[in-house]
């Protein structure tokens, strides 16, 4: 009752949630700063992972973390060399071998 | 039986690390264990006021460690006669005066004497936390629902864990129930959420913690205090037994009501 009076009356926002957002975006940038080897690691991976799809350049052109006032993000640029025909728009199966139907990419 | 080794940290100063160690070390000495307690903060030494030992000082954690005195001449019984001895952290030396090494040997060999050896860390990540952490088995991080203690206690959990303390646990000091309730402090999902560790215990703010400390008595000697029975639950969590940590709530008794109403308020909580 009290909070609700004090809410009707102030409509102050509860400031905790503020903490926890900065807290989360400042933790986050923090682990980044720290990740060091990871990323070079992660790198190599998703290069291995994408080369299951598709035949891409030998390496990244760009791979790396970008921060803004209120997010970070990560900004990756890789060449695609050659697509294979599976690999249609709306094609949601997870297995690149199998092949959709000609023209089904856009119902 | 061989005793383990537990360090107390928090990356940030002033969150209560020294205040946790000196109860959860009477704690387990009041369950009937033998406990050895170590102030680690080479020249800030703090423990001994905290336990009120302060005036029984002769020799410290370096001479023992440079042979200066024997190992049971260098520890300080507590003044409440428990199975509990300090050895206290020189004032006037470098933290560099000692290594890791030299901890970690120590620790070994109180280990064969004690049922548990608890480690006050200093503050900040250098010289004097890698010595305090190096004879550990275990850890407990300390901090207060604010946003540059858990900050820091981020840091050194990753620190903690990369010395191969896995899962250190955490103890949320100074909880203040009402600013929880009504949404102005972080609560004990918050915290545990964004640090992603196990949760060992919240303490709440308390006036009987500070009355205590004046008189050099750790507050869980202290049967009214509610951060007392906070921190014995947090011990009889530390020696194996499952208590569940219930959530802070003001108290909401009748004489509470009539003060809240006058405009008295004080610091007094209860658990729901």
């Amino acid at each position: 009752m009290r909070d609700f009076l004090r809410w009707v009356l102030t409509h102050k926002d509860q400031t905790k949630e503020a903490a926890r957002d900065r807290l989360r975006l400042a933790l986050l940038k923090d682990r980044i700063d720290l990740s060091g080897g990871s990323m070079e690691s992660l790198r190599k991976d998703v290069l291995t992972v994408l080369s299951r799809y598709m035949v891409v350049g030998n390496d990244f052109q760009e791979f790396d973390i970008h921060r803004s006032d209120d997010a970070v993000y990560l900004v990756s640029n890789i060449k695609v060399e050659e697509l294979p025909r599976w690999a249609t728009l709306n094609d949601k199966t997870s297995d690149p071998t199998t092949t959709s139907k000609p023209g089904a990419w856009w119902k | 039986m061989m005793g383990k080794t537990i360090v107390v940290t928090s990356g940030k100063g002033g969150v209560g690390k020294t205040t946790a160690t000196a109860n959860i070390g009477t704690g387990l000495a009041m369950r009937g264990h033998n406990v050895v307690v170590i102030d680690s903060d080479i020249g800030l030494r703090n423990l001994d006021v905290v336990m009120g030992l302060e005036n029984r000082i002769v020799y410290d954690l370096v001479d023992i460690i440079e042979g200066r005195c024997k190992l049971n001449q260098g520890m300080i019984r507590d003044k409440h006669k428990l199975d509990l001895y300090l050895i206290p952290a020189p004032q006037t030396r470098d933290k560099d005066c000692i290594d890791p090494e030299q901890l970690r040997e120590l620790c070994q060999k109180l280990e064969e004497q004690f049922d548990y050896v608890i480690v006050d860390c200093p503050a900040g990540i250098e010289q004097g936390f890698k010595n305090a952490i190096a004879g550990a088995q275990e850890a407990i991080m300390v901090t207060t629902p604010e946003v540059s203690a858990i900050r820091d206690a981020d840091r050194v959990i990753g620190l903690v864990e990369a010395a191969e303390l896995h899962r250190p646990k955490l103890i949320i000091n100074r909880v203040n129930s009402a600013m929880v309730k009504r949404g102005d402090m972080m609560d004990k999902d918050d915290i545990v959420e964004l640090l992603a560790v196990d949760i060992l215990g919240m303490v709440p703010v308390d006036d009987r913690l500070i009355t205590a400390t004046n008189q050099g008595i750790p507050v869980i000697h202290d049967p009214k205090a509610l951060s007392g029975a906070a921190f014995s639950r947090i011990v009889a969590r530390i020696d194996g037994e499952e208590v569940a940590i219930p959530d802070l709530e003001p108290r909401t008794g009748i004489m509470d009501k009539v003060k809240e109403i006058m405009g008295i308020k004080g610091g007094s909580y209860t658990h729901a």
